[in-house]
């Protein structure tokens, strides 16, 4: 157990280390300047030249880089070029939104999913069965910009029962911030719902084949029982490791969501920062992306080894 | 003893009656059980035997209530006298465990993954006879006990993967047994196990059962399981029950032609020159189930009577059979034996000229485990000596986890050697790389245990057939189509095979075409990894005989791997049996079976099951 854990935390490294070096090398070698940006284009190759000096741009990437680096190891994610801000709290502001986007859909998609995907199963080739798999396969196949949309002109323009767009902090009440973001997590869960309760469904049919099950019944359990503890805990095993990608998916998604929903997260501020070139903040949003995404894997396996007494023992 | 078989309501534990089981299918409905009926009196072990696919398990599971919720039970199946078809779902359901306990053929599957055994085993006291938790682990701790599990090895926090396979069989008895119920289904309870632990497991089940005050049906394919330890059988073929009577009786004087089949083809104690008896053809699918008497199209003794269904009735024995020309009294054993000599076997026991084919030196293979710092090296096989002479078949037995496999996976070069030499055929198989070993492979090919798995699903027969002609470019293509159909011919399959798909082929087919494309490259070695042991006994006893003759005809050698010593004492001209990894005995059959050196080998051989209907 131990020793699974230590693997584990130890592969952690080497997984930030891509991201971040592709991050940094492949900003600097696209074309675009921030300091172009910066002045315009009035400026002179003067002024653009002392600019980048003074941001640090005319050094060569590797010493940028170690200099990112050495800053990094007393957390500091330098600052922003455009913002008298250190990128740090930028990103911890626009984080809050973020994260509380996607927890609310990643419950949301979890429990419709797999509570679809699980009555599916048990109801195979029934009535039930076909409306979820019909949803399922819409659900995948909806594009987030296009479902928000929709959501906004359903449930915002013509209903009126949310606001159309924007964010409302967490400091003016958690019922008004819950509000602002219930379309935008119905728009982002939703789709990780629908793939989620396809997984479950052939999970939970692969399970009900198993002779465990058979066993569980043989024994005279009541089926509630055979359902919720023997066939559940069997299908948990297997969908727990694809949660943390599922996260990762909700990351992603979260990106479109936020410009269609005008959330000021974390993709809203990607999507910002690159148009103005600013590395240092589109640097610091890829290193802590990665570091969720990361973190939340390494917790599912280190789950996995509580739920499967087979990883535990390895 | 002058017992009746006819159905005693009153006295019996379960009496099943016209049991008729459906599955509505849109093309027809599919009726998998045909009027079986049957009844197990207190105390008395009752046998349900026949091939896969006859119903056995079947008819368990509707004992048990078990069935998929579409199918349609039709007749009566009465426990202690409650008609247990009358009852709702839920309530069926509610016996399981408490009247009824159910062992299976796979612990390991059987045994939820992730819940302890503790969990799992009180489940049911907790459920059906109340018990608080800490009551519940008591009786839990004493059920284990009584299966042999004592106190001190507390594995009730355990989980099933912890467990020996024996072990879990065990735990597997005690879930069983633990709200000592009036009936106990025990579906081929010891066919994953081993040979040395079957006997065990057997012997454990019968006693505890009846331990606890429970009946006992078992359900197996295995006769010697059979006389071993049930009272009374039922023999089933087709969805039918076709012989019903004392053990000891049908399996001395089986009456019914499918029973004596069935007892023919099991390779029997130095019989090795013998063709084993089979039965033709396969049984039947749903489908496509003949009328009249099932049996007749696969029966020597078939004629016109045989188009309109015999009644199960009584012999004079006391044995029921369903047929209209029983076997006689007295004779059926001997016409059981009575079969064909093989001619005298071709290479065989003469002493070969020429040097050996395949031999085999110091072959050693370590597995290493565990994490980085504390890797553990586990040595699979530790140094194994033998040789195959040239058409020759060399018998590998030994139990799972012996080393069998790892060693056949070395001498295909499919994984490679720690240390050792393997000399195939004059050269250094060992030292053969890339194109070289890709070219000597036509000399030695493979059949694996699971046909299914071996023979791509989505390729046609024919498609499969070409590959190693394609592969080893065996003379012209445009002769290919041809050859192959020759090579379908020699396994007993035909042209008409070639547009098949493998799923459409019956498990012994499968087999068969796998042969077929092993020894298409006419290869000098075949390496048979548990080849027959998926195969139900009639089919098994085709493939044997068959990979005996084709062995006659192209001088082929085995190395045949199997579990089972009656099929290695049948197949082989030498034998050698690994434990642990290491060959303990190598020796011709006559040396092993008969004047057994080493105590591993005398243990295994006796383990075998007996076969009663042996002359000697």
């Amino acid at each position: 157990m131990g020793h699974y854990m230590l693997k584990r935390l130890l592969l952690v490294l080497p997984t930030l280390v891509v991201p971040v070096v592709l991050i940094f090398t492949l900003l600097r070698l696209a074309p675009g300047d921030p300091a172009v940006v910066m002045l315009g284009n009035q400026a002179t190759a003067d002024q653009v030249a002392k600019l980048r000096e003074s941001l640090g741009l005319d050094q060569p990437i590797y010493a940028q880089f170690g200099d990112w680096l050495g800053r990094l190891l007393h957390l500091d994610l330098g600052h922003s070029i455009f913002f008298p801000e250190p990128v740090l709290s930028t990103i911890s502001d626009h984080g809050t939104v973020t994260l509380q986007l996607t927890l609310l859909s990643f419950a949301l998609a979890v429990v419709l999913g797999v509570g679809g995907g699980m009555l599916a199963a048990l109801y195979r080739n029934r009535a039930v069965d076909r409306i979820v798999m019909v949803l399922a396969i819409v659900g995948v196949s909806l594009p987030e910009f296009w479902f928000g949309l929709n959501l906004i002109l359903i449930f915002a323009v013509r209903l009126q029962w949310f606001p159309v767009s924007g964010y409302v902090p967490l400091s003016e009440g958690l019922l008004p911030s819950m509000r602002s973001l219930v379309l935008p997590a119905v728009c982002l869960g939703m789709i990780q719902a629908a793939f989620i309760a396809r997984l479950t469904r052939s999970t939970v049919l692969d399970v009900l084949s198993e002779p465990f099950v058979t066993t569980a019944r043989s024994k005279g359990l009541p089926e509630r029982i055979v359902v919720f503890k023997h066939i559940a805990r069997g299908v948990l095993v297997s969908i727990l490791s694809t949660m943390g990608v599922i996260l990762g998916l909700l990351l992603s998604g979260a990106i479109a969501v936020e410009v269609v929903f005008a959330l000021p997260g974390l993709g809203r501020l990607l999507v910002d920062s690159v148009g103005r070139r600013d590395y240092p903040v589109i640097q610091g949003v890829v290193l802590i992306t990665s570091l969720t995404f990361v973190a939340v894997n390494l917790l599912v396996d280190f789950l996995y080894a509580f739920v499967d007494p087979r990883v535990r023992y390895e | 003893m002058g017992e009746t078989v006819g159905s005693e309501t009153t006295e019996s534990v379960l009496d099943v009656e016209n049991l008729t089981v459906t599955f509505p299918r849109r093309r027809g409905d599919l009726t998998a059980l045909t009027d079986v009926s049957f009844h197990v009196r207190p105390g008395e072990a009752v046998g349900l035997v026949g091939e896969s696919g006859c119903g056995k398990s079947l008819t368990a599971l509707s004992v048990a209530g078990l069935l998929p919720s579409d199918c349609r039970v039709d007749g009566s199946i009465r426990l202690r006298g409650t008609e247990l078809t009358a009852l709702s779902r839920t309530e069926r359901r509610a016996l399981g465990g408490k009247e009824i306990g159910m062992v299976f053929q796979d612990p390991l599957s059987a045994l939820h993954p992730v819940l302890s055994i503790g969990d799992q085993l009180t489940e049911g006291p907790r459920r059906h006879l109340g018990l608080s938790r800490r009551a519940a682990r008591d009786r839990a701790r004493d059920m284990l006990d009584r299966v042999g599990i004592p106190r001190t090895r507390n594995l009730l926090d355990e989980y099933a993967h912890q467990l020996s396979g024996g072990m879990r069989q065990r735990v597997m008895l005690a879930m069983a047994l633990i709200c000592e119920p009036q009936l106990v289904i025990a579906d081929e309870p010891t066919t994953a196990l081993d040979v040395t632990l079957q006997a065990q497991i057997l012997e454990l089940l019968r006693t505890t059962t009846m331990d606890v005050g429970a009946s006992l049906v078992l359900i197996t394919h295995d006769l010697g399981v059979v006389s071993q330890a049930c009272d009374r059988m039922v023999v089933m073929y087709a969805g039918h029950v076709v012989e019903a009577g004392r053990a000891r009786t049908v399996i001395t004087e089986p009456r019914h032609h499918y029973t004596a089949g069935l007892m023919g083809a099991v390779p029997l104690p130095g019989e090795r020159r013998r063709r084993l008896q089979t039965i033709a053809g396969t049984v039947p699918q749903l489908d496509r189930m003949p009328t009249g008497c099932r049996f007749a199209p696969r029966c020597g003794s078939a004629d016109e009577a045989c188009r309109t269904e015999p009644r199960l009735e009584p012999t004079d024995e006391a044995t029921l059979v369903k047929c209209w020309h029983p076997l006689p009294r007295g004779r059926a054993v001997a016409a059981v034996l009575a079969a064909e000599e093989r001619p005298a076997e071709g290479v065989s026991d003469a002493v070969p000229s020429e040097g050996p084919l395949l031999s085999v030196r110091g072959l050693r293979r370590e597995f290493t485990s565990g994490p980085a710092l504390r890797r553990k090296v586990v040595a699979a096989v530790k140094g194994v000596d033998f040789d195959i002479q040239p058409g020759e078949t060399f018998g590998l037995v030994g139990e799972s986890g012996s080393g069998k496999s790892t060693v056949a996976r070395m001498v295909l070069r499919l994984i490679g050697a720690t240390d050792g030499q393997i000399t195939f055929d004059g050269g250094d198989l060992t030292a053969l790389r890339g194109r070289a070993l890709r070219r000597k492979r036509r000399d030695f090919q493979m059949v694996s245990q699971d046909p299914y798995g071996a023979l791509n699903p989505r390729m046609t027969i024919g498609h499969l057939m070409l590959e190693p002609f394609r592969l080893h470019e065996l003379g012209p293509a445009s002769t290919w189509r041809d050859q192959s159909v020759t090579m379908l011919e020699e396994v007993g399959l035909n042209a008409s095979m070639l547009r098949r798909y493998p799923h459409q082929l019956s498990g012994g087919q499968r087999q068969r075409v796998a042969i077929a494309r092993a020894l298409a490259p006419k290869p000098k070695l075949i390496v048979a990894d548990e080849a027959v042991s998926a195969l139900d006994v009639s089919v098994q006893a085709q493939v044997l005989n068959m990979m005996k003759d084709l062995q006659d005809r192209f001088q082929v050698a085995y190395l045949f791997i199997s579990h089972d010593l009656s099929v290695i004492e049948f197949m082989s001209h030498q034998i050698g049996v690994m434990r642990h990894g290491e060959l303990v005995e190598v020796g011709s059959p006559t040396d092993i079976y008969q004047n057994a050196q080493h105590q591993y080998t005398q243990e295994l051989l006796s383990a075998i099951p007996p076969v009663p209907w042996a002359t000697r």
